[in-house]
């Protein structure tokens, strides 16, 4: 089966079962959601599907290959991860910071004329050429978010995992990742994205999958799950789902329902 | 399909122009630790020259003659005194930005590891039982105090990969080591040999042989040669621990190097001169903002700058006009105790 597959997952920390029997599987040239509320365990699948976190049963497979058995700088080349986190440690200048992306394809000495050119093309593409040697500490959130974002692309993955990239970001700014997010996958790339936002979702995933305690309780086209119903399932809120001018949905939670 | 397969064409005319200004921008940013690098080791020359020079018996340059009495104190006392220093700086320094790198904390001394302080318990276990006489014993006693602390680090958090208890590990060896060590100091049979470890303990480069840097150096520089192989590891480490997995990094084999390697040159320049604090904690401070780079290209100029620090400091103490000479250690706390309070200062005031 090609794609990103989850099979039977299940992960135990300490008493609590994140993610139990997760069953779920991504296409490639597709931006699919990962929604839930907190502690559904979506960080946690998200690792799992990156090769970074064995289960305690189940597997993850990439076109049929065990992730968990690829070399790690294979498998860093074909899955870029965008953590949480923005952490930055040292006082190291942007473009500097985005070449960190070529990590996985860089040989021992140097960096190559394609590392050159995707870092090039990533910066431009989050909009963070311009300030290419200004120093990561004097950067905005929201510029910092794109500059890391650029760091992903640098490495110019067949998967892109993103876990809430839109945190720190400016509504315009927000707009903009979407957009990156659904143009890489318009180039042929998987996309997972965990985001909070359900209108965001409804907007910019073609597919989406939605978790609640540890299990996907509805994974479909955006159509099939972007439903009061499910989202009263998955989050226990009732909402109001609307039809946009553009024809895409919008979502306004209005209370927790009863 | 590689998603950037296609390029987009908005971006791409935009990214053309900026293609200049960036590539000349990153150039800057490579070479700026060049310039630095070489002026280090210019200064490295001369401070060689210097500690070959400086004494209680200067030494002019018509003493370098095989048949002038004086060539064999500059051939059997200055010239490994030179080495030394400059090894054991240059360790320091090295294994300070490895570190500060690994542990992401500008604040990290490779002494934090409980490395230095097992190989201190090992040369006063040897001193305890009264092997200074030779000149193997002793540094070989202090490389096998550090090796068993390495261990202990090892086994306790080598396999887990994981920083806090890494650290943590580190930290508590150190305070057992540093009690088991003033606990051989209370039992010393003679009050000689008590006053020997203490003296030994605050690090000299005094009366060191050829026999102690065919020791040492040695394993400074496997230690240096695995410290290098973590370069571009400690690089992806600073956007974080998940990014850097994610990016491919073997955590377990970058514990190991950094292991092995801060062990290997922390405790061979312990082996050497005793505990001389501070370089491994200030070089790499003094040297990060002129490079501004990553932690890569900070380990070079770290190495450089510690080895020019100590062969200064030890020339200095051989020329200051004191009675019996200041120990190497204690000037050396001496410059670092101030510097450090001056740093914390403008530190204070950037964050206000």
């Amino acid at each position: 089966m090609s794609g990103l597959v989850a099979t039977n997952i299940r992960v135990r920390l300490r008493d609590q079962l994140v993610l139990n029997d997760v069953n779920v599987r991504f296409e490639r040239g597709r931006v699919t959601a990962l929604l839930g509320p907190n502690g559904a365990g979506k960080t946690t699948l998200l690792s799992c599907l990156a090769g970074l976190r064995v289960p305690d049963a189940g597997d993850v497979r990439l076109d049929d290959a065990d992730v968990f058995a690829l070399e790690r700088r294979a498998r860093a080349r074909r899955i870029g991860v965008l953590p949480q986190s923005s952490e930055v440690h040292w006082d190291i200048d942007v473009a500097t910071l985005v070449g960190l992306g070529r990590f996985p394809h860089r040989e021992r000495w140097g960096e190559s004329a394609d590392d050159k050119r995707a870092v090039l093309r990533a910066m431009a593409a989050t909009d963070v050429a311009q300030f290419a040697s200004r120093s990561a500490k004097q950067l905005s959130g929201g510029e910092r978010g794109r500059v890391l974002f650029a760091r992903v692309l640098a490495g110019e993955p067949e998967w892109l995992l993103a876990d809430e990239p839109l945190a720190s970001l400016d509504p315009a700014h927000q707009l903009d990742v979407l957009d990156q997010l659904h143009d890489v996958a318009a180039r042929g790339a998987g996309v997972i994205v965990v985001l909070h936002d359900l209108t965001h979702a409804a907007r910019v995933a073609d597919d989406i999958v939605l978790l609640r305690d540890g299990r996907v309780i509805a994974h479909g086209t955006r159509d099939e799950v972007m439903l009061p119903d499910r989202v009263r399932d998955a989050f226990g809120i009732d909402v109001h789902v609307g039809r946009a001018v553009d024809g895409d949905r919008f979502v306004v939670p209005l209370r927790r329902s009863r | 399909m590689s998603p950037d397969a296609q390029p987009n064409a908005a971006p791409t005319v935009r990214a053309a122009g900026h293609t200049e200004a960036t590539a000349r921008e990153r150039r800057a940013g490579a070479s700026r630790a060049a310039p630095l690098n070489v002026i280090l080791l210019l200064g490295i020359l001369a401070a060689a020259a210097l500690s070959v020079i400086a004494g209680k018996v200067w030494l002019p340059w018509n003493a370098w003659m095989l048949d002038d009495p004086r060539w064999l104190i500059i051939a059997e006392l200055r010239f490994p005194r030179t080495v030394l220093g400059f090894s054991v700086g240059a360790a320091l320094g090295l294994a300070g930005a490895a570190m500060q790198g690994y542990l992401r904390n500008p604040l990290a001394d490779p002494g934090l590891f409980g490395i230095s302080s097992g190989a201190a318990l090992g040369a006063t276990v040897s001193l305890y039982f009264g092997f200074a006489a030779s000149a193997l014993l002793l540094p070989t006693f202090a490389l096998l105090g550090a090796a068993g602390s390495m261990l202990i680090l090892a086994l306790l958090a080598g396999r887990s990969g994981s920083l806090i208890l890494f650290a943590l590990a580190g930290m508590v060896l150190a305070s057992i080591t540093g009690s088991l060590t003033t606990l051989t100091i209370s039992l010393a049979p003679t009050p000689f040999i008590a006053s020997q470890i203490v003296i030994w303990l605050l690090g000299a480069l005094t009366d060191r042989s050829w026999d102690d840097v065919s020791i040492t150096v040695p394993a400074m520089l496997v230690g240096a040669v695995l410290i290098v192989a973590t370069a571009r590891s400690l690089d992806a480490l600073t956007l974080g621990e998940e990014a850097a997995r994610s990016m491919g990094i073997d955590q377990r084999r970058l514990q190991w190097l950094i292991v092995l390697g801060v062990g290997l040159c922390v405790g061979a320049s312990v082996a050497a001169a005793g505990i001389i604090s501070f370089v491994g904690l200030m070089v790499p401070h003094m040297v990060r903002p002129l490079v501004r780079g990553k932690p890569s290209s900070i380990l070079l100029p770290s190495a450089l700058g510690g080895g020019l620090l100590l062969l200064l400091a030890d020339s200095l103490v051989r020329i200051l006009p004191t009675v019996s000479e200041l120990r190497l250690g204690i000037a050396m706390s001496m410059l670092g105790g101030p510097f450090f309070l001056v740093m914390l200062f403008r530190m204070r005031r950037q964050l206000a």
